[in-house]
């Protein structure tokens, strides 16, 4: 009888554990079992601290000495991180306050649907500027340039158009270059024009005629273009306005850039979103 | 047998598991004996079978909340050393082993089936293979198998169980072999 009965109690011993350890398996969350261990860590945290310390202890190497010359050529290492670093950094910094500044250039009404493609200015020679973006941008023949400055973001003005294209580059031809000639209008006006440059930092409009009231600081706008620019942006302002010689019922027109177009760094090239 | 005894010393064998058994670890840090492991072959073969069956489940309790086999998972070891030390406790009255290579090849075997065990058990709760499977299956257990049949004799005499043969409890008397 007492045989049978420890048995039966071994037998339902071992089920009772098995039952156990197959609801801590798959029954108790994995959050609650964790927080168990966690508890049971934090219940012996000190001897468990101090046994991982001498383990520690145990594990820590000696420190290898280095000789003058690995000591060297590790200080020259870590200088040259250095720079890099700050040169990184620097350039993160740029791209960040460039992507600010296309932000709310893409904020403009009008710009919505143009893609805009910033580009640093290589060189500016008579009238011409080399930029750093080309046909791998999505730069071509015929797109606006418009000036991106910090200071002047909301009087963002077209400077003037790509003249010629190669992968890594491009050249703008300014609006004062002598072969540059963009439809223009006059503020106030309902009489589409040409701009022509001269060649000494101004632009020409002629043919205007006298009937209209035209001062100097009147805003000139390059007009809308189908698939070129959505809106009219500013390009230029009237410096000066007095009788055509040749023609005295005319106007002859002077505009000047509303920005120095030498001292210009970044500008941008406007892409129609839907040019691939 | 001596519960608080043994509660005390599977409490201290776990704590040295956790925290100080690694300044044994050879060659790799997962190359350490399994102190828990001795403990339930200690168990195994020298306590009487109901005796076994609850330290077996214990240290496997024991095992699972000190050193997991993956985070946040209990109940494999429980499983794999409650299985495994009941069965060696029972085969225990057929072969006995009482020469110390013997004792350390059962050793080294129980590790390689309960950590098979736990192994699997843990991949089938998480869907993922478990970390060193090679190390607790292998290593872990060689080396517990040659430290082991020498803790026996310090474990023996805390729990006061000296004899090589094991103490069966039969009809109310206790006999030794």
């Amino acid at each position: 009888m007492t045989r049978k009965w420890a048995i039966t109690s071994k037998g339902l011993l071992f089920a009772c554990g098995l039952l156990v350890g197959l609801i801590f398996l798959f029954l108790v969350p994995r959050e609650a079992a964790g927080r168990l261990q966690l508890a049971y860590a934090h219940v012996f945290r000190w001897p468990l601290s101090m046994g991982r310390g001498v383990v520690r202890a145990q594990a820590t190497t000696p420190t290898r000495s280095i000789s003058p010359q690995e000591y060297e050529d590790l200080l020259k290492a870590c200088q040259q991180l250095r720079i890099r670093s700050a040169n990184v950094e620097k350039q993160l910094q740029e791209a960040n306050r460039q992507i600010q500044l296309l932000t709310k250039l893409k904020a403009k009404s009008g710009l919505e649907h143009m893609q805009t493609i910033p580009a640093k200015v290589y060189t500016q020679v008579q009238e011409e500027m080399t930029i750093s973006q080309g046909r791998e941008s999505g730069v071509a023949v015929g797109q606006y340039v418009l000036s991106l400055t910090e200071a002047r973001l909301d009087d963002q003005c077209v400077i003037g158009v790509i003249s010629a294209v190669s992968a890594k580059g491009a050249k703008v031809r300014l609006f004062t270059n002598p072969d540059c000639s963009i439809p223009v209008s006059i503020a106030g006006l309902n009489v589409p024009k040409f701009m022509k440059g001269r060649g000494d930092g101004v632009a020409k409009i002629t043919k205007v005629p006298c009937d209209h009231a035209i001062h100097a600081g009147d805003v000139v706008y390059a007009l809308a273009k189908r698939g070129l620019l959505d809106v009219p942006v500013i390009v230029a302002e009237i410096a000066q306005c007095k009788p055509d010689a040749d023609y005295p019922n005319m106007w002859d027109i002077t505009a000047r850039p509303v920005c120095d177009l030498t001292a210009l760094s970044d500008v941008v090239v406007l892409k129609p979103a839907s040019v691939p | 047998m001596r519960w608080i005894r043994f509660a005390v010393l599977v409490l201290v064998a776990s704590l040295l598991q956790t925290g100080l058994v690694g300044a044994l670890a050879i060659l790799r840090a997962d190359f350490k004996p399994d102190l828990l492991l001795i403990l339930l072959v200690f168990f195994a073969l020298r306590s009487n079978s109901t005796d076994a069956i609850i330290a077996s489940f214990a240290i496997g309790f024991a095992a699972d909340l000190s050193n997991p086999i993956a985070g946040r998972i209990m109940g494999p070891r429980i499983i794999s050393f409650g299985l495994f030390g009941t069965l060696l406790s029972d085969l225990n009255n057929t072969i006995s082993p009482r020469r110390v290579i013997y004792q350390a090849i059962t050793i080294f075997l129980m590790g390689g089936l309960t950590a098979g065990l736990s192994y699997l058990l843990t991949f089938l709760r998480t869907n993922a293979a478990p970390p060193n499977m090679a190390a607790g299956c292998f290593w872990q257990p060689l080396y517990s198998a040659l430290l082991g049949p020498v803790l026996f004799l310090p474990v023996g005499w805390c729990m006061r169980m000296y004899g090589r043969g094991r103490r069966r409890y039969l009809g109310g008397a206790l006999l030794r072999h």
